[in-house]
């Protein structure tokens, strides 16, 4: 078991000295990677210790499952296919660490014990009506907690999600660590072929890490469905309103930021070009 | 200075938007090392459009053939690869203004 530090429990900032809403804000899908530095492999760690750590359903964690590739410890033709399987796109190239998220749907096999382990730890509890006896009983026979139980298609999609979430996550420890993080999908089959990946599991997102050869701001914050269009009140079309002055707090604190383009952007895509060959 | 006519394509005048931000003296050499191109694969800039791309199969026809003329070209002024790249890149970015890849070239020092 690992001992944590009460103060350093909640509430601290990264090593950065980036919080919670600076990580949220400052997060973007980074293109432009630097080729010649090395990721850390306690980074990596980290970033997966996070995702290993989110919320799951019926804690059945082992559905969400990861393929680390480091360019310069892979055989090469193996990395090449992996590039061209993520079409050739420079950034997979020249990203010194690709993490391939799969969902892993046997990871599902596990959940009576998983949950029995919440009873164990004290997280499921009685005054809940959980029981041994009602996970077999009632819980694993219910398709909507027992995904594996009822329709595949819902299973699958729950899969998704809570491995999404889990690379969600993710995303946010890389930047905690001052990495560029971004996420691709490609050929699924060739990238589980080259891989060894099983047929249980599903290749989803890859996400790529490394230290951005683009500015921290990446051009900016992505432009992003308005907040009224995307939240209702009470009721599905009533639009949940934006508080301004919870806006004005959240550019204060660093988790809104100027939208992009930022009025260089376009003069940095043309040098980054420039240093990465490509055409701008 | 590219000529009229020849400015006057549908494809070049989408390649040319996405040189706005340029100077006209850089926008304009892009553009003449373009005409250069088209002269040199013996095409019009709206037929290298159409040809090298399928819409009925959906898949690229002679992406192959526009590859290989571009670095060819860009090899036929006899610089240093940096700059042959870059010249190579200007054919790659017109295909891009107009939606379609040629296959990428990593620099040297990528590789």
């Amino acid at each position: 078991m690992t001992a944590v530090q009460p103060e350093k429990a909640a509430g601290m900032p990264s090593s950065l000295g980036l919080t919670f809403k600076e990580a949220v804000g400052r997060r973007r899908s980074i293109r432009y990677y630097k080729p010649w530095q090395p990721v850390e492999r306690e980074k990596i760690q980290k970033i997966l210790e996070a995702a290993r750590l989110q919320s799951c359903h019926g804690n059945a964690g082992q559905i969400r499952k990861a393929v680390v590739v480091h360019r310069e410890e892979t055989d090469e033709d193996v990395f090449t296919g992996l590039v061209d399987a993520l079409y050739n796109q420079p950034q997979a190239a020249q990203a010194p660490v690709h993490i391939y998220w799969t969902i892993d749907m046997t990871g599902w096999d596990h959940l009576r014990d998983n949950l029995k382990g919440l009873i164990d730890a004290g997280a499921l509890t009685s005054s809940y009506g959980w029981s041994e006896q009602f996970i077999d009983e009632i819980v694993l026979k219910t398709p909507d907690f027992n995904v594996m139980a009822g329709e595949r298609r819902f299973a699958e999609w729950l899969s998704a999600i809570e491995t999404g979430m889990a690379i969600g996550a993710a995303l946010l420890a890389a930047q905690d660590e001052g990495l560029g993080t971004q996420l691709l999908t490609g050929k699924r089959q060739q990238m589980a072929e080259l891989l060894g990946i099983p047929d249980t599991a599903t290749v989803a997102q890859i996400q790529l890490l490394g230290y951005a050869a683009e500015g921290p701001e990446a051009g900016g914050q992505r432009p992003r469905p308005d907040f009224e269009e995307l939240y209702f009140d009470g009721r599905w079309g009533t639009s949940l309103q934006r508080d301004p002055e919870v806006v004005a707090g959240l550019i204060e604190d660093g988790m809104i930021q100027e939208q992009a383009p930022l009025p260089y952007r376009r003069r940095e895509v043309r040098a980054l070009a420039a240093m990465f060959g490509l055409p701008d | 200075m590219p000529r009229p006519d020849f400015v006057a394509h549908r494809s070049v005048q989408r390649y040319a938007a996405t040189l706005a931000d340029l100077t006209p003296r850089e926008r304009d050499e892009r553009l003449d090392l373009l005409q250069s191109f088209a002269e040199y694969v013996d095409r019009d800039p709206d037929t290298m459009i159409e040809e090298i791309f399928d819409e009925e199969t959906r898949k690229y026809r002679r992406r192959g053939f526009y590859t290989g003329e571009a670095k060819a070209f860009a090899a036929s002024f006899d610089d240093s690869p940096n700059a042959q790249l870059r010249r190579s890149n200007v054919i790659r970015a017109f295909f891009i203004a107009n939606g379609r890849r040629l296959l990428t070239e990593r620099p040297a020092w990528m590789s």
